[in-house]
C-alpha cells in the first residue's frame, strides 16, 4: 500500500468517524465492519460491542416480526438495485428507546475485490416528532386549515375544514374543485375570486376577509380568512386558515338589532367623542340620522344649540363624571332636527371594546313623561283654585245672608234662594272634589282635554 | 271710604280713592278686573256701582251670587237708584223654576253653567239698554270656578270683553283676590285693560 492510499486510507476512516449520521459498513453476511461514533450515540452500542458480529440487528429489532419484515424490504431493494434510499425504520436503542431512522445503502465492491455494504443512517426522530406534533395541532385545530399547491390543489384539509364544510378530506385532498361547491353561485364566486386575486396581487396575502360559504348540507356559513405564503421544499405553497364566524355574526347582528330597535336612544362613542352607535330610537328622537352622526362628534352642538345652555350641561357632565365616572337620569333638554324641544335622562357608562375604552349612553325620552307632570300639577293647582275661591264664597254668601236675616232684610222666598244656591254650590263643589281625587288616582288620564290644551296654549 | 288699591296695567296704587276707576276710563270702553278677598266682595260690588251709577252709567250686573231682588234691596240700602242697575241673574230660577223676564230690568238664566244662555241673555240686555252708557259687572269669576273649568271660563270671558268692545262699552270681572290660577289670571290678563287688586 503505498503512502497516498495509506493517507486516503485514514482520511476516510476519520470522516465516517466523525459524520454526524450513522454509517456503517457490512461484510458479506451481515457482519459489521464499521460502526461509527454517531452510530453509537444514536443506538447506544459501542463500535466494540457489534463489530464482527451480525447480531446488532436482532438488538435494534427485537421484534422479529418487525425485523423479518425490515429484512425482506432491504433484501428485496437490494437484489432489484443494489441499494435503496431513504427507507425508515424503527430501531430500539441500548436503552430501551425508539428512535426512527432513515437508510440509506449502497453496494460497494473494493479494489480488493472485497464486497461491502454501506449503510448511512439518518436520525429523523425529531424531525418526524415536530412533523407528527404539527400534523396534529393542524389536524385538531379548530379552525378550518387548508394548504394548496401552487396549482391550487388542496393538500391538507383538517378535521375542522371536514367539520365546517361536510366535505371530508377524501372529496377535497387532490382536487381543486372544493370552491365551486362551497361557493356554488358563480356570480358570487367571480366576486370572491376577483376580490382574493386583486388583494394577493398587491400582498401576497389576505387578512381577515370574510366570505359566505354553502356547505354540504346546504346551510351558509361566514368564514373568515387569513392565508400566507409558505415554502415548503421547493414549491411554494398556500396556507389558509378560515375561522367559523357564522355564530359571533348572528350573535353580533342579534346586538346590533337588540340596540338598533330598543325603544330608547342609545349611542356609543369612542375615547375621543365621535360616535360609534346611533340606534334608530336616536335617530327618531333627534331626527339625525346615523349618517349625520356617525364617526363626528358635532351632533351635540346641533342637540344643543344655546351655547350658553350647551357650556351648563358640559360642565354638568364632566363635574359628575369627574366624581362617579357615570351618570344616572341626568335630565337636559335637546331641540332635535325640527327645533322641537325634547327632555331626555341620560344614563351612561364606560364600557371595555377590545383596547379601547368607550362610552356607552342611554336617553328616555321623557318629554311626554314631564308634561304629563306638568299638566298634573298645573291641574292640582286648578282644582285648588276651583275649591278654595268657591268654598270661600260659599261662606261669605252664608255670612251676608245671616246678617241680612237677622236684620230682617230677607223674605223667606229669598231665604230660601239664597240657600238653595249656597246647596247647588256645595253640592257642585263635592262633584269637583271627587272629579279631583279621581285624576289625582288616575295620574293625568282625567285631566280633561280641555284644560291640557289650556295648558298648552 | 278707605280702600287700600293696587294697580297694574296703567300702574297705579293708592291707599285711600274715591274711586276704583275714573269716568275718562269709562268713556275710553276700558275693562278692568278687580281683585278683592272673599270677604268683600259684596262691598266692592256696591261701591262698583255706587261709582260706576255716580259717572252717569248703567250698570248692567252678572249675577251669580245673590238674586237680584236682594241686590236691589242691598243697592236701595246703600243710596244706589235701582233704575241704573240691570240684572242676568243666574241664581233665581234655579230655585223658582219659571220665573218671567222683566224686560230692561232682569233675564233669569237656569244655571250659571250655561254659557250660551248667559251669552244670549247678556246680548239681550246689552240691546236693551242700547239708548244708554252701559257698564257690565261681572259677580263673579270666582263663583263660576265652581261649576265651569279655568279654559272655559277663559274663553267665556273673551266673549264677553269681545262683544264689550265691539259695541264700545266698559266692563268690570269681580274675581276673589290670591287663588285664581297662574294660567288663568295670564289669559285674563290679556282680555282686559287693567287689574285692579283692591285687597
Amino acid at each position: 500500500m503505498s503512502e497516498m492510499q495509506k493517507e486516503s486510507g485514514c482520511i476516510e476512516s476519520a470522516i465516517i468517524e466523525n459524520a454526524l449520521v450513522m454509517i456503517v459498513v457490512l461484510e458479506r453476511g451481515g457482519a459489521v465492519a464499521a460502526w461509527n461514533h454517531a452510530a453509537e450515540k444514536i443506538t447506544g452500542y459501542t463500535s466494540g460491542e457489534v463489530i464482527g458480529s451480525p447480531e446488532v440487528w436482532k438488538l435494534l429489532y427485537p421484534d422479529k416480526k418487525y425485523r423479518n419484515e425490515v429484512t425482506k424490504r432491504i433484501a428485496g431493494n437490494l437484489a432489484a438495485h443494489k441499494y435503496f434510499e431513504n427507507l425508515e425504520t424503527t430501531i430500539q436503542t441500548k436503552t430501551g428507546e425508539k428512535r426512527i431512522i432513515q437508510w440509506n445503502t449502497n453496494e460497494v465492491t473494493r479494489k480488493d475485490g472485497k464486497y461491502q455494504i454501506i449503510t448511512i443512517g439518518l436520525d429523523i426522530t425529531r424531525n418526524r416528532e415536530l412533523d407528527e406534533f404539527r400534523e396534529s395541532i393542524i389536524e385538531n385545530a379548530n379552525v378550518l386549515i387548508t394548504v394548496l399547491d401552487q396549482k391550487g390543489i388542496v393538500l391538507v384539509w383538517n378535521q375542522a375544514a371536514e367539520k365546517i364544510t361536510g366535505y371530508n378530506r377524501d372529496e377535497v385532498i387532490g382536487k381543486r374543485d372544493i370552491w365551486k361547491h362551497l361557493y356554488p353561485d358563480p356570480e358570487y364566486r367571480r366576486t370572491i375570486t376577483a376580490w382574493i386575486s386583486s388583494i394577493i396581487k398587491e400582498r401576497r396575502l389576505f387578512e381577515n376577509l370574510d366570505t359566505t360559504i354553502t356547505t354540504k348540507a346546504g346551510e351558509k356559513c361566514i368564514i373568515r380568512w387569513n392565508t400566507r405564503e409558505i415554502n415548503a421544499g421547493a414549491q411554494a405553497r398556500e396556507i389558509a386558515i378560515g375561522r367559523d364566524i357564522t355564530r359571533q355574526r348572528d350573535l353580533d347582528a342579534f346586538q346590533e338589532s337588540v340596540i338598533d330597535n330598543a325603544n330608547i336612544l342609545i349611542t356609543v362613542l369612542d375615547a375621543q367623542g365621535n360616535i360609534l352607535v346611533w340606534n334608530k330610537a336616536a335617530e327618531a328622537i333627534t331626527g339625525y340620522t346615523r349618517g349625520e352622526v356617525i364617526r363626528k362628534r358635532d351632533i351635540w352642538k346641533h342637540l344643543y344649540p344655546d351655547p350658553e345652555y350647551r357650556r351648563t350641561v358640559t360642565k354638568q357632565i364632566t363635574k359628575i363624571i369627574k366624581e362617579d365616572r357615570y351618570f344616572e337620569n341626568f335630565e337636559t333638554t335637546i331641540v332635535n332636527k325640527k327645533g322641537l324641544q325634547r327632555i331626555l335622562a341620560w344614563n351612561t357608562r364606560e364600557i371595555e371594546g377590545g383596547t379601547q375604552k368607550r362610552e356607552i349612553a342611554i336617553a328616555r325620552d321623557i318629554t311626554e313623561q314631564r308634561k304629563a307632570e306638568q299638566a298634573l300639577v298645573a291641574y292640582i293647582g286648578e282644582m285648588a283654585m276651583r275649591l278654595k275661591q268657591p268654598v270661600e264664597i260659599v261662606r261669605e254668601n252664608l255670612e251676608d245672608t245671616v246678617q241680612m236675616v237677622k236684620a230682617g232684610k230677607l223674605s223667606q222666598e229669598e231665604i230660601c234662594i239664597i240657600l238653595e244656591t249656597q246647596v247647588r254650590n256645595a253640592s257642585q263643589i263635592l262633584t269637583n272634589i271627587v272629579d279631583f281625587q279621581q285624576a289625582i288616582a288616575e295620574k293625568d288620564e282625567q285631566i280633561p282635554d280641555a284644560y291640557r290644551k289650556f295648558l298648552e296654549e | 271710604m278707605n280702600r287700600s288699591l293696587t294697580r297694574t296695567g296703567s300702574s297705579w296704587k293708592s291707599e285711600a280713592m274715591a274711586a276704583l276707576f275714573s269716568k275718562e276710563e269709562l268713556d275710553k270702553n276700558k275693562i278692568f278686573l278687580v281683585l278683592t278677598s272673599p270677604a268683600k266682595i259684596r262691598e266692592r260690588n256696591i261701591e262698583i256701582i255706587r261709582d260706576v251709577s255716580s259717572m252717569g252709567y248703567h250698570t248692567l250686573v252678572i249675577t251669580t251670587n245673590f238674586p237680584f231682588s236682594v241686590l236691589v234691596k242691598l243697592y236701595k240700602e246703600n243710596g244706589i237708584d235701582p233704575a241704573n242697575v240691570s240684572f242676568v241673574d243666574a241664581v233665581t230660577r234655579s230655585s223658582l223654576g219659571n220665573v218671567d223676564n222683566i224686560p230692561g230690568t232682569v233675564r233669569y238664566v237656569n244655571n250659571p253653567a250655561n254659557l250660551t244662555d248667559l251669552g244670549i241673555a247678556v246680548t239681550e240686555m246689552l240691546k236693551e239698554q242700547s239708548t244708554k252708557k252701559v257698564c257690565i259687572l261681572f259677580d263673579s269669576v270666582s263663583t263660576m270656578l265652581i261649576y265651569i273649568s279655568s279654559p272655559n271660563i277663559s274663553k267665556f270671558i273673551h266673549f264677553v270683553t269681545n262683544k264689550l268692545r265691539l259695541m264700545n262699552l266698559s266692563g268690570i270681572f269681580l274675581a276673589a283676590e290670591k287663588g285664581l290660577d297662574p294660567q288663568l289670571l295670564s289669559q285674563l290678563t290679556t282680555f282686559v285693560d287693567n287689574i285692579l287688586d283692591t285687597g
